[in-house]
């Protein structure tokens, strides 16, 4: 079993440092899309190299399988967060202490909250329309699911 | 193929103990229900393991891993790697996620839907950003940012958790992000 991790952590390696690459060369805006064309390739090329023997095999490849949404993960944790921002914002200022105020002139909700539209326009979750934004097909049971969701899950935060 | 199959079924007993701590904890610190769901689970799982046949009498012996500390420790990855998935997505679906809590917005409007400035409402409160407020109170319970009269400055926490997003941000070949 041991073979086939290790083969594996080589091939997420590969993967990892070609996309690093293809951002650079290619300077790619939307990633998502080679993230995911590079796995398959790289868990293709994994699972040809892959020696056979059952049981190792289902457990590596298994592994291999649940790294990808985990380097997902990741990856929007660098992306994403406001608080990331936010730290990054006080480094700018080269030690220079900052009121709030300071940080939303320079990280405004009108930035955030374009950003977020352009990327669900951009997904086909939600269209515009004379001036308002619906939900899209596509998004419509996504919607449902955080909606509902979150009233259930959050209700005893929500009431508080 | 014990470990993976005692790790899913503790995985899952991880999601039904967090759903249940969540309904019934009045706190607002919800990673306290993941991170105890899981400690209990990771307990579970080493108490089946150790008390389970190789075999959990369901596997031919084709699918049995003849090292059972390989077998355990990939047993126990897996359980954690899909609790590091699950916590992800409740938080980014259901108590943090920006993207998504406009999209629940958008689903509660129907066919109304909603302009921006209705959008930029949920955010605003006395005339600021909600979102930077609550993060920076956050920030500062987490020692990342400490106060200096009425200003904010970063603790050395607060400037090492920087240079490192800024220095992954520059190898993902990201904009500032946020």
């Amino acid at each position: 079993m041991l073979e086939n991790v290790f083969l594996g952590i080589y091939f997420i390696l590969g993967w990892m440092g070609l996309q690093v690459i293809v951002f650079h060369i290619f300077k790619v805006k939307n990633k998502f899309p080679i993230i995911t064309l590079l796995y398959m390739l790289s868990f293709l090329g994994y699972i040809f190299f892959l020696p056979k023997k059952n049981i190792a095999d289902i457990n590596s490849i298994g592994l291999y399988l649940i790294l990808f949404p985990t380097y997902l993960a990741f990856f929007y944790y660098v992306d994403r967060p406001v608080s990331l921002r936010i730290l990054i914002e006080f480094l700018r200022a080269q030690g220079r202490p900052l009121v709030i105020e300071d940080i939303e002139h320079h990280y405004s909700l009108d930035a955030m909250v374009e950003r977020r539209i352009k990327l669900m326009q951009k997904d086909r979750l939600i269209f515009e329309q004379n001036g308002r934004f619906f939900i899209d097909k596509k998004g419509e049971k996504l919607g449902w699911i955080v909606s509902r969701g979150r009233k259930f899950i959050c209700s005893s935060f929500l009431t508080k | 193929m014990k470990g993976i199959s005692i790790g899913i079924f503790c995985f899952c007993l991880t999601v039904l103990f967090s759903f249940l701590g969540l309904k019934i904890y009045r706190g607002n610190q919800y990673f306290k229900i993941f991170i105890a769901s899981w400690g209990i689970s990771v307990v579970l799982y080493g108490i089946l393991y150790w008390l389970t046949p190789a075999h959990l009498y369901i596997y031919s012996p084709l699918y049995l891993e003849p090292n059972t500390s390989i077998d355990s420790v990939n047993g126990f990855l897996w359980l954690t790697l899909l609790f590091h998935l699950f916590w992800d997505g409740m938080y980014m679906f259901f108590f943090a996620g920006f993207s998504t809590g406009l999209l629940a917005r958008l689903f509660d409007a129907k066919e109304q839907g909603l302009s921006r400035d209705e959008l930029l409402d949920y955010y605003k409160v006395q005339g600021g950003n909600m979102l930077i407020r609550s993060r920076m109170i956050n920030l500062e319970r987490g020692r990342y940012l400490c106060r200096v009269n009425s200003s904010y400055e970063l603790t050395p926490k607060g400037v090492f958790f920087a240079r490192a997003a800024l220095f992954l941000k520059k190898i993902f070949y990201l904009e500032l992000g946020g």
